[in-house]
């Protein structure tokens, strides 16, 4: 199961832009009206540029990466955000991957570290762990 | 700032449990999908999530955390173990690193409930933002069956305006 995948490899890269449309969307999604995530008067103040994504946005971002790249029913069983610098409201950001460590631990778990960059560099790393499903489920591809 | 006594009988200290502010549900679950553009169909379509290890339809993982943030209205909820702590002159509140482990799915219509605690208070730190404490809180997820299907540690620095006095 793990032969399509070995220790080291990249994963294909993706992004995302940071647009006040979906910084609203991640205060619906996250349910998190803490000001700096909405108000750019209140991030000011904080001390921080602007508006800046949460860190559960982080989560579902590093969530939906795994799943991406290991197929849909990969399944999350940890996951680790690093915050080095706000992910800012008008930045565009970059997801990229690599596969740290393949191991049995009661399943096949890949762990994976995840880097996160906008246009002025690395904001987060996210260490994520995902357990393949077991050798004996058949894979079925999505619609197939 | 020396912590007061009451503030560092905290450490450490579990919540009583109490269920989450939403159940996790479908509707929800796709708001989440939409912002970050997952198309994962495991969490939507039923008829293929049965075909697959997981046995059926499932809440994103990571949106642990989600579904214990507190609502405002129609009361306002407890909005958690660092309000709590009352650190003074400490209104703003960044996170800085977090951890979750997740140990099996969360179904939509479970009900989840939850426990949280400080972990630990650093001394008063001044970084860049100000000056303020390093606090990790942890939060254990459970579901009806009793079952701790994930926790979320939460490393954040809670602070206010720099200070160079004392």
């Amino acid at each position: 199961v793990t032969a399509k995948w070995k220790a080291g490899d990249t994963l294909p890269s993706f992004a995302l832009p940071l647009t006040l449309r979906r910084a609203v969307q991640a205060v619906a999604g996250t349910r998190d009206y803490y000001e700096v995530h909405h108000d750019i008067e209140a991030a000011k103040a904080s001390g921080t540029e602007t508006v800046f994504f949460n860190t559960m946005f982080l989560q579902a971002l590093a969530n939906r990466a795994v799943t991406d790249w290991f197929g849909y029913d990969a399944f999350l069983r940890r996951c680790e955000v690093r915050m080095s610098a706000p992910n800012y409201l008008g930045r565009t950001l970059t997801v990229n991957g690599a596969i740290e460590t393949i191991r049995e631990d009661g399943g096949t778990m890949l762990d994976v570290v995840i880097q996160l960059a906008t246009e002025e560099g690395d904001t987060t790393t996210i260490l994520v762990t995902a357990q393949l499903p077991p050798a004996e489920t058949p894979y079925r591809q999505y619609g197939g | 700032l020396i912590l007061t006594e009451k503030q560092l009988n905290q450490i450490g200290k579990e919540s009583p449990r109490r269920i989450t502010s939403m159940a996790p549900n479908f509707a929800s679950a796709m708001q989440w999908c939409e912002m970050v553009e997952d198309p994962n169909p495991i969490y939507t379509d039923e008829s293929y999530a049965r075909t697959t290890w997981l046995q059926g339809c499932f809440a994103p993982p990571t949106m642990l955390k989600t579904w214990d943030m507190s609502r405002s209205w129609p009361v306002a909820e407890r909005e958690g173990p660092v309000a709590d702590l009352g650190l003074e002159n400490c209104p703003s509140i960044i996170a800085v690193a977090a951890v979750q482990e997740f140990f099996m799915p969360i179904r939509y219509g479970d009900t989840l409930s939850v426990t949280d605690q400080v972990s630990s208070i650093s001394p008063e730190k001044t970084t860049r933002l100000g000056t303020g404490h390093f606090v990790t809180v942890l939060d254990i997820f459970r579901n009806q069956h009793d079952q701790v299907v994930g926790t979320h540690r939460f490393d954040l620095f809670v602070y206010g305006p720099a200070r160079t006095d004392e």
